[in-house]
């Protein structure tokens, strides 16, 4: 086994507990799926290509599984995500106005004056 | 070397575990599910490099496949039902 290929699997590795420290510490879902998703891509990539590295047969598996999860993690997140957003009780920790066009939740969703009270028009400051 | 890779699988795997016990809704146990699954894989990935063989990697491949119909269920489910608590 190259050395390679051990910095390739370690960095993998490496990356998986990254993933799994965002997802305990960060406080809301889209945060969490932030750090899942994207370092779990990456470190699926290192490991495979280490294992490539490392082994004399079984390429082909080895990547095609890579390649399942490198479609599949991105995919699946959407799923998720979208659903998550859609529903009104998850709380998905957004901010400010939200132009989606599904306007799913009250407060976010519709910014006009009919919508509800204002605090912003009332003059602040008065003596 | 490859010990240290499976430690860190460890702590990420356990990371994983408590979130998808301790998730507030049912989408971080969602996500927390989907990293276990990654983890498994990567694990699976590991060991084999440890023992230097490739006749394991098939439980990788249909690991990774059934964690993707899982994922997609658990999205269908929070859509059709709600996934407050």
């Amino acid at each position: 086994m190259t050395v390679a290929a051990e910095v390739l699997v370690l960095a993998g590795a490496a990356f998986v507990a990254i993933a799994g420290i965002g997802v305990v510490r960060f406080g809301d879902l889209l945060s969490r799926m932030h750090a899942a998703t994207k370092a779990s891509t990456i470190a699926v990539v290192l490991l495979a290509l280490g294992t490539v590295l490392g082994l004399d047969h079984g390429a082909s598996e080895v990547l095609l599984a890579a390649a399942l999860l490198f479609v599949t993690a991105p995919a699946g997140a959407h799923l998720v995500g979208r659903a998550a957003y859609r529903d009104e009780h998850i709380d998905v920790g957004l901010e400010g106005t939200d132009e989606s066009p599904d306007a799913p939740r009250a407060p976010a969703a519709s910014p006009g004056p009919a919508a509800g009270p204002e605090p912003e028009d009332e003059p602040d400051g008065v003596g | 070397m490859t010990t240290a890779a499976l430690v860190l699988l460890l702590v990420g795997g356990a990371c994983f575990t408590w979130r998808a016990v301790r998730g507030p809704s049912i989408a971080d146990r969602l996500v927390a599910v989907d990293g276990l699954v990654v983890t498994i894989v990567a694990f699976v990935l590991v060991d084999a490099v440890r023992r230097s063989t490739d006749r394991f990697l098939g439980v990788a491949l249909v690991i990774a496949f059934v964690g993707f119909l899982g994922t997609s269920a658990g999205a269908r489910f929070i859509e059709r039902r709600g996934g407050g608590r």
